[in-house]
């Protein structure tokens, strides 16, 4: 499949598809089916900002969580507690693919969207790492 | 940069990410790093990000993906939901080309089931009505089915035809117009302000089984024409087809 993305660029993506449905196999579907949905459309945008905006709205259509907040171990579990809405904006963020502004864009919400999002995110996602008993997040798959 | 506003944009900010950072929000980060209050907020979520990004960074790309991409859509993979393939552009185009040629062909259809050899001559007799405006014609009381020796007399017309149920209406007023120079006898009905027409079938290239009425719209007017032999009757008023439809039941 022809790509425009390099590795780096396809590992963040699939970390988004993980944070978003907190289960390996069911990112992996969804990266491969937005790769294919997708791989026709991305030559036609002019950059690489629209490109990636395209992967992540596409990814987010495709992902349902594949685990419940009760499922799965560390960052995965605590993403999987956060409404759908906050774990788009926090996965968004944390893998650096698009500038705050274009993620808010991807996303289809105001910057200031964004931000509130953000925040609420990390309190829940802070809060529920206690919670769960996990004084720190670094536990991964 | 308020501080209220700084407050509110660096939630964008992630520190650990360089590049991402949009310049509203860097300019936020550096108001936030000058005021005391949101000095410590703003250690806090740095503090919360690393922990989070160190997480999330350990998370590789699998290589079976890796492989499953370099090796391209697999065979009935890219099968399409029915709204996507749906809107595949030879798709589309199929199903535009299938609607307009249904279309076409209804058309055609309905148009041959309700029409009939001397159709667009009736229909101009109709269209005679619009441009009247009632002194053409000469006023004259009576039967409906007692017109046939008026015209005769008056007119030398001979074919003066009303069929079973109609020869009772009460008349205002009667002509004889010509029609690409051919007679056509025209009667106002006094109820529901009706036109009686009588013509020589052939005049106007009319051939229908005898005694099936032919419904037709012109506009606002609808009529209804039969044919018993050689002559033809036609009525018409304002309405719809089915008004005409229930008029005609309402004859039989």
């Amino acid at each position: 499949m022809d790509l425009p993305f390099s590795t780096e660029d396809l590992t963040r993506l699939y970390r988004f598809a993980l944070l978003l449905t907190g289960d390996e196999g069911a990112a992996q579907q969804v990266m491969y089916d937005a790769c294919v949905d997708c791989a026709a459309r991305l030559g036609s945008y002019r950059n690489e900002e629209s490109r990636m905006a395209c992967m992540l709205g596409n990814l987010r259509q495709r992902a349902k969580p594949a685990i419940t907040a009760a499922e799965g171990r560390g960052i995965v579990r605590a993403f999987a507690a956060l409404p759908e809405e906050e774990r788009a904006a926090l996965a968004g963020l944390y893998v650096g693919l698009l500038p705050a502004r274009g993620l808010a864009e991807a996303l289809k919400i105001s910057l200031e969207q964004l931000c509130q999002l953000l925040k609420s995110a990390r309190e829940r996602l802070d809060r529920g790492g206690l919670e769960l008993g996990e004084p720190s997040l670094e536990q991964t798959l | 940069m308020k501080n209220e506003e700084a407050a509110v944009l660096i939630h964008c900010h992630c520190a650990g990410l360089p590049g991402t950072e949009d310049p509203r929000i860097l300019k936020a980060v550096r108001a936030a790093e000058k005021d005391p209050g949101l000095q410590a907020e703003l250690a806090r979520q740095r503090a919360f990000d690393a922990r989070v990004l160190t997480a999330v960074e350990q998370v590789m790309l699998p290589q079976a993906l890796v492989a499953r991409l370099a090796a391209g859509p697999e065979p009935g993979v890219r099968a399409l939901s029915g709204k996507a393939a749906l809107l595949q552009p030879v798709v589309l185009a199929i199903l535009i080309g299938a609607v307009v040629l249904l279309g076409w062909g209804g058309v055609t259809l309905w148009n041959r089931a309700h029409s009939f050899s001397g159709k667009d001559s009736a229909i101009r007799m109709v269209e005679v009505n619009d441009e009247m405006t009632g002194m053409e014609m000469e006023p004259k009381k009576g039967l409906a089915g007692a017109l046939d020796d008026w015209f005769f007399d008056k007119y030398g017309f001979e074919d003066y035809f009303v069929p079973a149920g109609f020869e009772n209406y009460q008349t205002v007023g009667a002509r004889l117009f010509k029609q690409d120079g051919e007679p056509v006898a025209q009667v106002a009905i006094e109820e529901n302000n009706m036109i009686f027409y009588s013509f020589k079938a052939e005049d106007f290239g009319v051939a229908l089984p005898n005694d099936q009425w032919h419904i037709f719209d012109d506009g606002e007017w609808v009529a209804a024409l039969q044919q018993r032999d050689d002559e033809c009757f036609m009525v018409a008023f304002r309405g719809s087809s089915s008004d005409m439809e229930d008029f005609l039941n309402k004859k039989k």
